[in-house]
């Protein structure tokens, strides 16, 4: 292989790709500081999105997650969070969505409570901000509404069956359906990232949303693994909404 | 067997009723059923529970013991003999060698091949080039070895082939989590037994011809619930580590009176080093410290240096039960590793046996002579066909073999039978397989009582990325269709990092980083309780 030494002259080097490194890149851009960030991708694959501040303090979930943040003052002072400012980390988390809902990647603002957004096993984390993607599946449980809860043929780590006997104790109007995604339908495994790709293209959502008005029924809204787009999810969500007529997450 | 419900209490009977899911628990259910006897196995936990799943998986050639204890030495070999005829699939016949590094008493190494001898143990006398030729990591300072006939023996293939036949030869079962709690005696027989399921809390009575007390560490426990205190037992524990990679073709053991880390034991794609020994005095709660690893370590690099930089996967920790003459020191080492069989006839009890202390290795002849006492007390008179009967495989106890579920998964060659638990490759037709008939398979089977029948959750991801990926497909399966699953997934993984976290340094540190964050970030298993609490999921109602 041919590794050759690449120099770049900036202000800053940012080392890591994680949330932090990327977070830090974006605050020094926005000071007008020419930077370069390094790292590869790591962990933040297999992240939810999701911003948290406190979700839960002491084994009790947080509804507010900033009186969470006194009470962790007085519980942990040592702790990263009881040395900033309210005012900080609110400004922090603004300008951050902020910067990603520019991108194309919408953010829910960070507003005074935490949202309980689901998670792949249809259980509930507390959490700050969301992608605007998974807003509908928030809204939804709120009113109980009747769901929809779709998986893949070929598909591991994600079964609808397992998010519906997690969730429906507490939103008793959700259902399961397995499909075959289009030109991926012999049953053999089918990886996410590709499926999130072949999205980006309009045929493959036209196939994918006639599947999904097929088994719609009477449900108001459908969920679905993270596979909606990789460069422009916000666009893929909001084409194959238009498609099928009703609230995707 | 019959089993029917009196006022509420599910009441079972047979033959025999064996108490412990050991090797020696289920070779005794085995050696019965061979005899045409029916038996009920119960174990508190599950199959292994004790100390035939927290141990170093070395088929003894006789060697260590050969200083110490000629009599034991000599079981070894002649019981290491039997099991390669009667159980070959399960034994990886590696050999093994003894060294003695600088610093270790030349006269011990010196007499080493003589008591070898004496105990009938092939024994050869390696240069110290030889013997790196054959092991290259050994340390450059090792100045004497020997070449022994150990091997390895994989206890989960035993455990899961014993009662597996049984309940083939005569009907014989197995029932998880059920802890015997109390025994009715009247003229001096036990007349039932009454147990506990640990799961659910149901009471169920066991009535059986004979009991034996096969419950290892907690043999003395269950002897004193029949009144019994003649068997006294001291607990010796000990721990281990697990490389993430095979260290060695064979066995390497310390040529030395027996210490801390002095046995390198290959298992497959991993090597076991170990073992402490430390006198404990409860049973509750056993787990590997961060002082026994390191212990383990500093012992152990003096034979094989590189141990230094190997990435060490997981801890674990089992007790041994040593029996307890009177007269003998409370040295845990010093202490006979042979077994002794009590027929508590002096205690005026005419159907209770116990049979405890012994190893892996001796497991048969511990269940031959238990067999024969059980069967003459039942009259029966068919003689022991363990030495001579193969252990017969199954499509249901293969799955704990290294390399046998990719094996079997190519020859499938089905592009729809996924691989769930890539480490060791172990697709959804395995899981299937065992959660249908593998021994101790229930209606709703717990990670955790798979990962004992598989190679699920055994390799370098620790579990991370399998147990959601199974967890998945037993959902798919309906084998789960409740929150139960989840919660069984967040055992698992809460007893795996158990054995996690005092090896956390290196590599695994950031392998159990990203474990975290997907367990708990992204699947919020570490809130399953708080939401369970709170049953509409919004907990802390404007509190404090
Ligand atoms: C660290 C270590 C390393 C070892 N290495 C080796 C080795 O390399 N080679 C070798 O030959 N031997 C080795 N041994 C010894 C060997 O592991 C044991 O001798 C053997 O496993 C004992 O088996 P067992 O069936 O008698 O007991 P166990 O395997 O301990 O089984 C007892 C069972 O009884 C159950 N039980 C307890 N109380 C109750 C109750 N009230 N009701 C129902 N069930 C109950 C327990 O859950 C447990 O599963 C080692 C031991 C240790 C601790």
């Amino acid at each position: 292989m041919n590794r050759q030494t690449r120099r770049y002259k900036v202000q800053l080097a940012v080392i890591g790709s994680g949330l932090a490194g990327f977070a830090a890149s974006v605050f020094a851009l926005e000071r007008g500081i020419h930077c370069a960030q390094v790292g590869n991708t790591g962990a933040i694959a297999y992240t939810t999105g999701y911003f948290d501040l406190l979700g839960s303090h002491q084994h009790r979930l947080l509804n507010d997650p900033w009186a969470g943040l006194d009470r962790l003052l007085s519980s942990e002072p040592d702790h990263p969070l009881s040395r900033i400012a309210k005012a900080e980390i609110r400004t922090a988390f603004d300008r951050f969505t902020q910067t990603l809902t520019e991108m194309g990647i919408s953010y829910t603002r960070a507003g005074d409570r935490n949202l309980f957004a689901l998670t792949p096993a249809g259980t509930l984390k507390p959490t700050l901000s969301v992608p605007m993607t998974m807003q509908s599946g928030i809204a939804a449980r709120e009113r109980g509404a009747k769901v929809l809860i779709a998986d893949f043929w070929g598909l591991q780590g994600f079964s609808a069956n397992e998010f519906v006997a997690n969730g429906k104790a507490s939103w008793p109007q959700l259902s399961a359906t397995r499909l075959a995604f289009p030109d991926m339908e012999s049953g053999a495994q089918v990886f996410p990232e590709v499926m999130a790709r072949a999205l980006e293209v309009p045929v493959n959502r036209e196939r994918l949303a006639e599947r999904l008005s097929a088994v719609l029924g009477d449900a108001e809204s459908i969920g679905m693994p993270a596979i909606m787009g990789i460069h422009k999810p916000d666009h893929v969500h909001a084409e194959l909404e238009r498609l099928v007529g009703v609230p995707l997450f | 067997m019959n089993t029917q419900e009196t006022n509420g209490v599910e009441t079972f009977e047979t033959d025999v009723l064996i108490i412990g899911g050991g090797v020696t628990g289920t070779g005794v259910m085995r050696d019965l059923a061979l005899r045409g006897i029916h038996c009920l196995l119960i174990d508190r936990r599950d199959l292994n529970a004790g100390a035939s799943g927290g141990n170093h998986g070395l088929l003894h050639s006789g060697g260590r013991y050969a200083s110490q204890d000629a009599e034991t030495a000599a079981e070894c070999r002649q019981e290491g003999d039997i099991l390669r005829r009667i159980a070959a699939e399960c034994i990886d016949d590696c050999g093994g060698l003894f060294v003695a590094v600088e610093g270790d008493d030349p006269e011990f190494a010196e007499a080493f091949s003589g008591h070898c001898k004496a105990a009938g143990i092939q024994c050869t006398s390696l240069s110290p080039m030889e013997a790196r030729e054959r092991e290259p990591m050994l340390s450059e300072r090792v100045f004497a070895a020997y070449a022994v006939t150990d091997a390895t023996i994989d206890p989960f293939r035993i455990t899961l082939g014993n009662v597996n036949h049984a309940q083939q030869l005569t009907r014989s079962l197995f029932l998880p989590h059920t802890e015997v709690e109390r025994f009715e005696i009247e003229n001096g027989v036990i007349s039932s037994a009454w147990c506990r399921d640990m799961r659910t809390g149901a009471r169920r009575r066991i009535l059986a011809r004979q009991v034996v007390n096969a419950a290892g560490a907690w043999a003395m426990q269950v002897a004193q619930l029949a009144g019994c205190s003649e068997v006294r037992l001291l607990y010796s524990k000990g721990t281990l580590i697990i490389s993430n990679t095979r260290i060695g073709q064979g066995v390497i053991n310390h040529l030395r009176r027996p210490g801390d880390g002095d046995i390198l034991v290959p298992g497959g794609t991993v090597s076991l080093l170990g073992t402490t020994s430390d006198n404990i005095e409860s049973l509750d709660d056993i787990r590997p410290t961060v002082a026994e690893v390191e212990r383990v370590l500093n012992e152990g690099r003096a034979m094989v240096p590189c141990l230094e930089k190997t990435r060490f996967i997981r801890a674990f920790s089992g007790v041994r039960p040593l029996l307890l003459a009177s007269g003998s020191g409370a040295d845990g080492r010093a202490v006979s590793r042979g077994f002794t069989l009590f027929d508590h006839q002096d205690q005026g009890l005419e159907n209770f046996a116990t049979v405890t202390g012994g190893k892996l290795t001796t497991f048969r002849l511990m269940a031959e002579k238990t067999g024969d006492l059980v069967a003459r007390r039942l009259g029966n008179t068919q003689p022991c066909r363990t030495a001579t009967e193969s252990l017969p495989s199954g499509d249901a106890i293969r799955w704990t073999e290294p390399g046998f579920a990719p094996r079997d998964w190519y020859k499938r060659n089905d592009p729809q039978d996924m691989i769930l638990c890539e480490c060791e490759m172990v697709p959804q037709s395995a899981i299937d397989s065992i959660v249908e008939s593998a021994p101790g398979a229930e209606q709703q089977m717990t990670l955790q009582a798979i990962g004992v029948r598989s190679r699920v959750g055994k390799g370098s991801c620790q579990g991370s990325f399998c147990s959601i990926r199974v967890t998945s497909h037993l959902y798919d399966r309906g084998v789960y269709d409740s929150s139960q699953g989840l919660l069984h997934m967040r055992d698992f993984l809460s007893a795996r990092f158990k054995g996690v976290q005092p090896v956390l340094w290196g590599e695994q540190m950031p392998q159990m980083e990203l474990s975290e964050a997907l367990h708990c970030s992204l699947m919020g298993l570490d809130q399953l309780e708080s939401q369970s609490d709170a049953p509409d999921g919004i907990g802390d109602p404007e509190s404090t």
